[in-house]
This record gives structure tokens, sequence and C-alpha cells, in this order.
């Protein structure tokens, strides 16, 4: 009997198979020679710039327990590529868990600092001597970067101690307890008082105070001592002018100046162009042998790029680059892509990149950059793009 | 006993039919959208795109023309004066998967596959078989190449690792027309037909860099040209009369008026997220030349029905304030009139017996047609198109509703000369449905 529906079936299995078999698509270069391209081919070229140091955002040296720089440094050293330079750290403490009844029942007889130094920078052979000064007035420390001072007018005590220590004990004099020991017995020790500065006088390091293991410790009753935990730390930075290394450009951690450089990008010198890939790479120097052995220097082990808007006020960080073994950084990422895209058609608002350090760098370590060098071994965009006719 | 099983296998094999047709729609669409809308053949890059036409399955399968067809069973968008000739509301539609395989002297070929709307129709008479009305929507050019480059590209000159880039020149897009139209008996031999048609849309080329590495943004830099203007169609069928028992033969022609595009050129940087506008948006206009269409059907018996069908359009004197690829507009003219002939025959053994069997109702149609195209990448060799198209119609279960497969199968351009020879297969699935409508029951 005839079925029409069973001859469609069957068409329509036809018609699959056919469109099936056709279905593969299999593109190639043929036409080619009939395409007149829009845009040239894509190619790779280095765009050289130099280096120039401003006075830009300084390196945020505040932070809490839970942010931002995580010691607080103090110091003074004579570094033969950065010149001159000084740390003073701010410190604050807030009641320990420890502080009872029975501690605020009686006057205070003893108080000192204990500092867990896991930071040195310098010569770690000459002692280093500090005044410690107590902070006037409240502070903040969140963000809070190193060209901060804080107004310190009260001298404390005077101390001296071995950069190679790893726990130091400051005592407080007794004068200092007897005028504090209704603060530091009080509920609103907080609010009473507001920290130390550590400001040093002689000496060739900068010592960092982390954390963990530093307090401030009093006792009232014999055999019973609370601790007061370092709540906040800030770390002001200053040099001495015309000290530096002139051979180098140097971008040290915890400074209030910054590098920054440019790239002619804009279409008026690039040419406007579909940017794949930008790489900033730079070589830093090798300094090591400008220092002697007793000169300890920990090490950078990453920095940061961010972008700068015309207004000098808009940052973006962009990306953050390990140190190759052979000191050269690449900043590699498709938000830096992105803005040097928008550069080349000139609607990136884009000033200049700076390099920075990280805030989870609480250093004072020192990256030098070679003045001078050809293009191909200074600061240089790494550009893969196509031009666009 | 015997109705009761007949009628069942008549459920069960609706049921069948209803579902095939559904995967077969589905598994063709979804298969036109899983391959690339660029892949097509690089003429499309020329001038506006790829002429196309699409008035009705029928015409399709009969070598592409069709000015003298009436709209008994199709609406014949070809030619307004057929609109004269609905019965039905018709409504029908089509999708056309096409395959490429385009060769080059000393290059191996290459394969591109891709889908599209072939057109929708939409008629229905004010007068029966006196005046009706026709609607339209259909591709009148198709941009849709693709051209890939394999390169290697080492991106940094600190290392050695080179990273795979392909460059992929692309194209979209065509101009669409949306006409309306309307056609009327004027008497017994001559029915005349007008329609307005909007042509519209935007024509895009794309040079994509392409990486296969989250390190590199991928980029394109596409210039798109978007056009638009209102066109015009005139046209007729007259009937011969005094033809013998059995016998037609019918006459007709179209006018296309000439017409000016308006429209705007951007260029941009395009990438997943963002596309910047690269320089500023030009404006311009595009004069698109005249046309006229010929064309002759005759039936010498019932069963069979021929058709003839030529095409001229005036391409030789298109106005452009845009540059096109192969066409400069400050230049001396390099474009040709475009030509087109077409044939075809249909053999419906059902004709004239509304109440045959279903094998009967099955509609045969054949054609072939050649074209000289309108541009040329070469301006010293034109490209011609020849092919051979069939069709099978399928009638269903409802009266008035067919089923259409088509093909087409021909080959376009030239190895010669630098130029690229691209042999086609489509494929087209139309679907024709007839309804009364607005009819206005009978009082008491």
């Amino acid at each position: 009997m005839f079925n029409p529906f069973l001859r469609f079936k069957r068409l329509c299995v036809v018609a699959v198979c056919l469109i099936s078999i056709s279905a593969c698509d299999d593109p190639s270069s043929i036409g080619l020679e009939l395409v007149d391209p829009q845009s040239g081919a894509t190619e790779v070229r280095a765009v050289g710039s130099t280096l120039a140091e401003t006075s830009g955002l300084g390196d945020i040296t505040g932070g809490t327990t839970t942010e931002g720089a995580f010691r607080s440094l103090f110091g003074k050293v004579n570094d033969p590529v950065v010149g001159s330079f000084f740390m003073i750290g701010y410190m604050d403490f807030i009641n320990g868990t420890n502080v009872g009844s029975a501690f605020r029942a009686a006057p205070v007889t003893f108080a000192d600092l204990e500092f867990n130094v896991d930071y040195v920078y310098g010569d770690t052979t000459k002692p280093l001597t500090f005044n410690l000064y107590e902070v006037d007035e409240s502070w903040n420390s969140s963000d809070v970067r190193s060209d901060t001072f804080l107004v310190a007018q009260t001298l404390v005590t005077t101390a001296t101690l071995m950069p190679a220590s790893k726990t130091v004990h400051v005592p407080l004099p007794q004068s200092w307890i007897t005028q504090h020991d209704t603060a530091l017995r009080s509920t609103t020790f907080v609010d009473d008082f507001h920290g130390f500065a550590l400001q040093a006088t002689q000496g060739n390091a900068v010592l960092g105070v982390h954390f963990s293991g530093s307090s401030m410790r009093a006792s009232s009753v014999p055999g019973d001592t609370v601790n007061f935990s370092m709540s906040k730390v800030l770390s002001a930075s200053s040099f001495k002018d015309d000290t530096a290394n002139t051979e180098f450009i140097i971008l040290r951690d915890g400074a209030a100046e910054t590098l920054s450089v440019k790239f002619p990008l804009q279409p008026s010198e690039f040419g406007e162009a579909a940017i794949h890939r930008s790489i900033i790479r730079l070589n830093s120097a090798d300094v090591s042998g400008l220092y002697g052995p007793e000169f300890k220097r920990p090490g950078i082990v990453r920095v940061g790029l961010r972008a700068v808007a015309i207004d000098n006020e808009t940052r973006l960080n962009v990306v953050t680059a390990d140190i190759n073994l052979d000191g050269s950084l690449s900043f590699d990422s498709a938000t830096l892509t992105n803005i040097l895209q928008s550069e080349n058609l000139g609607d990136s608002g884009l000033d200049r990149f700076e390099l920075y350090f990280p805030r989870e760098s609480s250093t004072v370590d020192v990256l030098a950059f070679k003045r001078g060098l050809p293009s191909e071994l200074g600061p240089r965009a790494i550009i893969t793009f196509t031009s666009i006719n | 006993m015997k109705n009761h099983t007949a009628n069942r296998t008549s459920s069960q094999s609706f049921l069948t039919f209803a579902v095939l047709i559904a995967l077969l729609v589905v598994g063709f669409s979804n298969e036109a959208v899983a391959q690339s809308q660029n892949d097509g053949s690089i003429y499309s890059r020329f001038g506006l795109g790829l002429r196309q036409s699409f008035s009705s399955s029928k015409n399709q399968a009969m070598g592409g023309g069709g000015y003298a067809l009436n709209s008994n069973q199709y609406l014949n968008t070809s030619n307004p004066a057929a609109y004269s000739d609905q019965y039905l509301t018709r409504f029908s539609g089509g999708l056309t998967y096409e395959s490429i395989t385009a060769s080059a002297t000393g290059a191996e070929s290459g394969r591109l596959a891709s889908g599209s709307l072939s057109g929708i129709n939409f008629g229905f008479p004010i007068k029966a078989a006196q005046t009706g009305i026709g609607l339209s929507f259909a591709p009148y050019t198709r941009v849709n190449y693709r051209v890939d480059v394999e390169d290697q590209l080492n991106s940094d000159p600190d290392s050695d690792i080179a990273t795979p880039v392909r460059t992929s020149f692309k194209g979209n897009g065509g101009l669409q027309s949306l006409s309306a139209g309307i056609g009327h008996r004027y008497n017994s031999n001559l029915h005349v037909g007008a329609s307005i048609d909007v042509i519209f849309g935007i024509l895009e080329d794309f040079q994509q860099t392409l990486f296969n590495s989250a390190s590199f943004t991928d980029r394109s830099v596409v210039s798109s040209t978007r056009l638009s203007g209102v066109s015009g169609v005139l046209g007729f069928r007259y009937v011969v009369p005094n033809m013998p028992s059995d016998q037609g033969l019918v006459v007709a022609g179209t006018f296309h008026l000439p017409t000016t595009l308006k429209g705007t050129r951007t260029r941009a940087l395009v990438n997943s997220v963002d596309r910047d506008t690269l320089g500023t948006s030009t404006d311009g206009t595009v004069k698109l030349p005249l046309g006229f269409g010929l064309g002759l059907a005759y039936q010498p018996v019932p069963k069979w029905t021929i058709v003839g069908d030529l095409d001229f359009e005036n391409w030789s004197a298109l106005e452009s304030d845009f540059n096109f690829a192969g066409f400069d507009a400050t230049g001396s003219p390099n474009t040709s009139n475009r030509i087109r002939v077409s044939a075809g025959a249909e053999f419906w053994p059902a004709a004239r017996r509304p109440f045959a069997s279903w094998s009967s109702r099955i509609a045969y149609r054949l054609g072939l047609y050649t074209e000289q195209s309108y541009i040329s990448p070469d301006p010293n060799e034109k490209i011609r198109t020849i092919g051979v198209t069939g069709g099978l119609s399928l009638p269903s279960l409802i009266p008035g509703t067919t089923i259409d497969f088509n093909i087409d199968v021909g080959q376009r351009g030239t190895t010669s000369n630098g130029l690229i020879q691209d042999r086609y297969i489509r494929f087209g699935l139309n679907l024709n449905f007839g309804e009364r409508w607005f009819e206005r029951p009978p009082l008491g």
C-alpha cells in the first residue's frame, strides 16, 4: 500500500544527509588577493621612553593589623645609591584583652616597649640610637602615605640597639609611667594615648617593627604584666638633597617620591592602531657592588604599575610584576593593553604611568635604574598591533 | 474495523509528519546558525554585495524567473501584477542553506557554508481573482565572505616564542527589500500592478586579528555602510487570448524605478566588549539604477508550465559617494549591466484534479539560469554565473499548503586572471500556507 508519509520521511533523510555532507566548513586564504585590507599587517614594535622622578603620590606606609603596611620603619641610612634618607616610625597601642580589674586596682610600677624587629636595611654592625617621642594627637593610619609627619614633641626616652637584634625592649622611664598611670589603667586608653614616634639620631640602618610580637607592656602588680597590642603604624620618609648617586634613577619603597614613564603612542606619533598586546619592560640595575658586606638589603619582590590621569588625581593600579632574576620587570595585562589602545585613539585621559610598590610591601628597599641606557634596554613598551590605515 | 485501522494509521502518520517537519526545521536552522554568517562567496565583497532575488519557492525552483506566473498557488512577488490572481490568503517563507567550494589557480580549495533567510511573503485578495495585495521581505543584496590567513608572530623580542595569529577578512550584511504592492485585473487579459519597495541595510567589512591566547586582545576594524531609500516597481501580465483549448500563454514585464539611497559610513575598532568609532562618519548617497524584466509563461497542457525570463539592470550607471570594493566613486565607472536569463518547467500531474492522489499532487520543477554580475574585481573580466535548479512541492494535509524542497547547483566566476571560481550547492526549504480569510458568512 502506498504510504505518502513514508516517502516523505525518506525525502527528509536524504535532505538532511545532503546538508550534512556539505556542512563541513574549511575556510582558507583563497580570495586573499581580492581583499583590499582595511588595515596593515600585524607587527611588533618597541617604543622607548625614559623614566622620570616625580613628586607624585608617596608610598602607602600607614597600616593596621588588617590592612596596609604591617611594619613601622625607623632609622637613618647613608645609602651609596639613594643617598641619605631618614624614616620616622609611628606606632599606637590599644588595651590588651588581659587588662583586668587587678591591673587597674593599683598604680603602674613598670612599663616598656617590646619590639619584634623583623626587617633591617643598612649597616648591621653599627648601633642605632633613637629618640622615643610621644605623639600629641590622634591620627589615622589607613591609606596614609609616607610624606605624612605627625606632631610628636615630647621626648620620652632615648635608646640604643644593635640592628641585628630580633627582639628589643625599650624601658619607659618612671616619670612617663607616673604621668600616664591613669591613662594606662583607664578603659578610655585608646582615646587618651596616641602612640609613639621613633626617630633615629645615630646609626646607619632602618629597622622594621612588625605588628606581630610587638607591644607595650605594663605591670601594676608584681608578676602580673599586661600587654597593649600595637594597633596601627605609619612610617614617614625624608631624604637629604643632593646625596643620591646621579648614575641611577631610584625607586625606593616607603618613599615620598615615585617614578613615572610616558610612552608616545598617540595617533600623531604612532599612527592609529589596533593594539593586541602591550608589555612594559624595564631593566633594573645590579647595584650590589656598591654596597659593603655589612650592608644588608633584603630586596624587592614585586613592583606595581599604575596609570595616572591628566587631572593628576585619578590613579588606576594596572598590574604588578615580579622582579626576574636578571633584574627585569615585565608588566603585561589586558587592562594595560586597553589603556594603551585608548591612548592610541586619543581618548584615554592618560597622562603617565607610575611605578609603585604594592602596599603589602613594607620596606625601604631600592630599585635602581641606570640613566642614559639605549632605548632597547631602557623603559620600553613592546606593542603588538595592527596599524589602521 | 478496516476504517478504524486506517484512521489510526492516518493519525500516526500525521504525527510522524509533524515531528519530521519540526525536526527538519529545527535541524536546518541550527545547521544554518552553527555556520558563520560570513561564510559565503568572496564576490559578495564587491559593490553592494551579491544581488539576490526571491519571489516564490516555485520561481526559485524554475530558474529564478517567473514574471509571467500567476499567484494561484504561490504569491509571486516578482511582478506586482500577479497579486491580482489571488484566491487565498497566503503566507510563505523559506530558508536557504548554501555550501561553496572556492578554488583558485595554484591553491587548495576552501569550503564555506552558511544559512540565510530566503524571504517572507504575505498576500491576500481584496476581490478574489481581481484585486490583491502583496507584502514581501527579501534580501536585495547579500554580503557574506570570509578569507582567513594564518601566520606566526613573535610578540616579544626578548623571547623566541612564536604565537599563532589569524587575520580574518569578513563581510556580512546586505540590503533588504521590504515591499508592499497591489495588483489588479484590468480586463480578462491584462493585469497591472505596482509596488513600493523600501530598500535598507548595512554592509559591513571586517578585518579581524585573532590570537588563540589570553595574553592578546582580539580586535577588528570594521567599516559599516548604512543605506536606505525607497524604490518602486511597475508590472503587467498579459494573457494572450484565443489560445487553443487547454493551452495558455502569458507575457509579462516589470519596470524597476531608479532610486537614491541615503547612507552613512563609519569605521570602528571593535573587541569583545567595546566599539570605538574611528574618525568621523561620512554621509553620502548611492543611486541605484533602473531595471526591467520580461517573462513568458506557456502551458502546452495543464500539467506542464514552461517559463522563460530576462532581467536587465543598468548598473553601468551606478553612482555613489562611497567607494566600494571594485567601485571607485571618483574614478571612471567600472560596473557593468547585470543581465540574467533563466528558463524552467513545472510538471504537476494533478493539474485541474483537486482530488487526485497525494503522489499525483506533487509538483516537479526544473530550471536553469545564467547571470552576468554587475561588478567584478577585474574590470576586464566579467563574473558570470551558471546554474541548474530543481524542486519538489509536497502537498500537505491542509488544502492549499505545500512544503517545498529546492536545490540549486551552479558555479560563479573563473580561476583565470587571479580570480576565484565558486562551485555552490544550495538547499531551500520553503513553507507555503494558503487559507481563506476575511470571508463574510452568508446571511440567513
